[in-house]
């Protein structure tokens, strides 16, 4: 784990540095124009640690990133990106982690439900009804219910849910009931994006590892055996088929970081995936990479809690 | 000696349903089993011995069919008479299963649930058939080592066990509730013969001690020569040739039985020339005319190509379908 830390940090240093052309110098003609001077160049390229050779910068981003700091903002200057990460991150993790727990139970019972049933009229239908849910494109959908459920349809002159944002304006952020039922309204539409278009994926793969399970010897053991329903579903079917499950549940806190950019985008959510997309429409590129940054590592953590997870739900693996 | 009957098998037939049309699996087999005694069903693989060892626990299954015959358990002594394992259903087969019949499955290695313990597969079983769990848990280790294994791989995973150890546990398993009669599919294929020598004396002494019926099921005929009272021969899902062990064995009636005896070696190490059964068992989806043997038959004449032979007793228990003997007659 240490080795692909280190390969993705390198990495993450060393891409955005083979772009051609001076990066900073490009964003602050961008946005100053020729009212810059020589020296105030000097100043902001220093302060962006662009100076030096590449070892030099290699060794400066090394140090930097063991402290959480991965310099400033271009496009937000004189905002650090670890303070735009660490705004963001929350919502991320509160629209994401929201919308994979409910998409997971969801997609479980659904999944096991189809399962037990496969090979029935009922089965055939509902499975249809999931894969036609999950190859809908997350975006086309969120533009869906936003168009409708946000704009078009209103009661008595109120539309049902905000179009963007995570709360409200007129709300003080805290801890008291305004602002939570803000949040929670907010969060309403891109968590029902996600979910619709996510827990179907779990149903499916939920729904064919119950059928192999169903196929295998030791259920016909258990059916001999006489054990009691409620045994063979818990301790023989759900038991063996959760374990593809969980691992693609784990796979996902990967992406769940990541953010759902373009949901995030679409309803302005605060969230990682929302100041990614503005950083690439910015080319605001020590955001870029702070970012990006974050889902490398989560994605590698994300994989070792897999290997923890096996290793405690399956006895046919042993951790080194 | 006359045994008492604790099962009946009356001319049962079993298809499997398949795209490719419908596989006669059994097509008629009629078998008794009596108290303590061990039988030792033998054919080819593909005969149907397996699909016929699953009627016993009613576990016949999609697309497999049961077209016709009965199947009568007079284990239970309630004086109500026998009941037609059949028409069981929930709560009245899910205690027959076990309780009355065991199984050991062929390739009983992959039987068992890889999530759970050995003894948790031992004592789930228990629980579900009302055995108080403190009960159930104290006989673990006496399953355990009447089937030859070591009390103290109780707590292993399934996959931390070889092949052999895996077989014995689905023995153990199979002994838990002590059944009165235990369906043993090819329990044995697959092991050495050492192994193999081990796990059927085992079977052996376990009815010698309780009195439990077995239902030994191979393809080797040399291997139930030691071990069984009867013997079953089935060739495409008949029964061709039923007997005691010494009247089948050493004088094999039937043509089928006389080549399975000359294709098999023997335990006992006399060497002699294998022969392999020259040709191949018939297309179990076409309807077959005459007997299923007479295409691969040495004997075989003009008649058993268009009639088909029907058992026959030749002496007092064993039976034989084939004309060759009617003839001699
Ligand atoms: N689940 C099944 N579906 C279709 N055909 C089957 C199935 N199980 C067994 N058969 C067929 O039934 C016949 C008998 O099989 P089986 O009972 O397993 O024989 P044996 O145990 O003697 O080898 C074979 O022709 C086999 O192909
Ligand atoms: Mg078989």
């Amino acid at each position: 784990m240490v080795v692909t830390i280190f390969i993705a940090l390198t990495l993450n240093f060393l891409l955005p540095r083979l772009i051609p052309g001076n990066i900073a110098l490009t964003i602050l003609f961008d946005k100053y124009g020729s009212h810059l001077k020589p020296q105030d160049l000097k100043l902001i390229e220093s302060q962006l640690d662009l100076h030096g050779s590449l070892l030099q910068q290699y060794q400066i981003y090394l140090v930097q990133v063991a402290h959480l700091n991965f310099g400033y903002s271009f496009y937000n200057y004189p905002e650090s990106v670890s303070s735009i990460i660490a705004q963001s991150l929350p919502w991320t993790i509160f629209l994401l982690g929201s919308a994979t727990v409910i998409s997971v139970l969801i997609g479980v019972f659904y999944g096991s439900y189809i399962g037990w049933k496969s090979g029935t009229r009922q089965e055939s239908f509902l499975s249809t009804f999931a894969i036609t849910l999950s190859s809908l494109p997350y975006f086309w959908l969120a533009l869906l219910l936003q168009l409708f459920l946000a704009v078009v349809i209103t009661v008595d002159g109120v539309h049902l849910f905000p179009v963007a944002l995570a709360y409200s304006t007129s709300v003080t952020p805290g801890a008291n009931l305004p602002f939570i039922l803000s949040v929670l309204h907010h969060l309403a539409l891109p968590l029902m994006t996600l979910v619709i278009t996510t827990y179907p994926g779990y149903a499916l793969l939920m729904r064919n590892t119950i059928v192999n399970v169903l196929g295998e010897d030791y259920m016909l053991m258990a059916m001999a055996k006489g054990l009691r329903v409620e045994r063979i579903r818990k301790r023989y079917v759900t038991r063996n088929a959760i374990l593809p499950v969980s691992t693609s549940v784990a796979l996902s806190i990967g992406y769940i970081v990541g953010g759902a950019f373009i949901v995030e985008e679409i309803f302005s959510y605060p969230g990682i995936g929302y100041q990614l997309y503005q950083a690439v429409t910015n080319f605001d590129f020590p955001l870029i990479q702070g970012i990006f940054l974050i889902i490398t590592l989560s994605v590698i953590f994300a994989n070792f809690a897999v290997d923890l997870i096996y290793a405690f739900l399956d006895p046919r693996v042993t951790l080194k | 000696m006359a045994r008492e009957l604790l099962m009946e098998l009356q001319d049962m037939q079993i298809n499997y349903r398949t795209r490719a049309g419908r596989i006669n699996a059994v097509r008629s087999v009629s078998m008794d089993i009596r108290k303590g005694e061990i039988i030792g069903l033998v054919g080819e693989s593909g005969c149907g011995k397996s699909t016929l060892a699953m009627t016993f626990l009613k576990l016949i299954m999609p697309p497999g069919e049961i077209v016709g015959g009965k199947l009568l358990y007079y284990g239970y002594d309630n004086g109500e008479g026998p009941v037609s394992v059949m028409e069981l259903q929930g709560g009245k087969l899910r205690r027959y299963r076990w309780k009355e019949v065991s199984m050991i499955f062929q390739g009983s290695m992959n039987s068992l649930n890889p999530v759970m313990r050995v003894e948790d597969q031992i004592i789930d079983v228990m629980i579900d058939h009302d055995f108080p769990e403190e009960e159930a848990r104290t006989n673990v280790d006496k399953y355990l080592s009447m089937a030859g294994m070591d009390p103290s791989t109780k707590r292993s995973y399934p996959h931390q066990l070889s092949g052999g150890m895996k077989q014995r546990v689905a023995i153990a398993i199979a002994l838990t509730c002590s059944p009165k009669l235990i369906i043993a599919d090819e329990p044995t294929t697959a092991l050495d013969v050492v192994v193999q020598k081990q796990i059927m004396d085992q079977l052996k002494g376990l009815r010698d001690r309780l009195g439990v019926s077995i239902v030994f099921i191979t393809h080797d005929i040399a291997v139930i020569g030691s071990l069984a009272d009867l013997i079953y021969v089935m060739y495409a899902g008949k029964i061709v040739e039923s007997g005691p062990v010494s009247e089948v064995c050493n004088r094999p009636r039937h043509p089928y039985t006389a080549a399975l005896m000359s294709a098999s070696p023997t335990l006992k190490g006399e060497k002699k020339r294998l022969n392999g059964i020259p040709g191949s068992p018939p297309d179990l989806k076409q309807t077959i005319v005459g007997c299923s043997f007479a295409p691969r038959c040495p004997f075989a004449f003009e008649r058993c190509h268009i009639e088909e032979p029907q058992l026959k007793m030749l002496e007092p228990g064993h039976k034989a379908a084939c004309f060759k003997l009617e003839d001699v007659k």
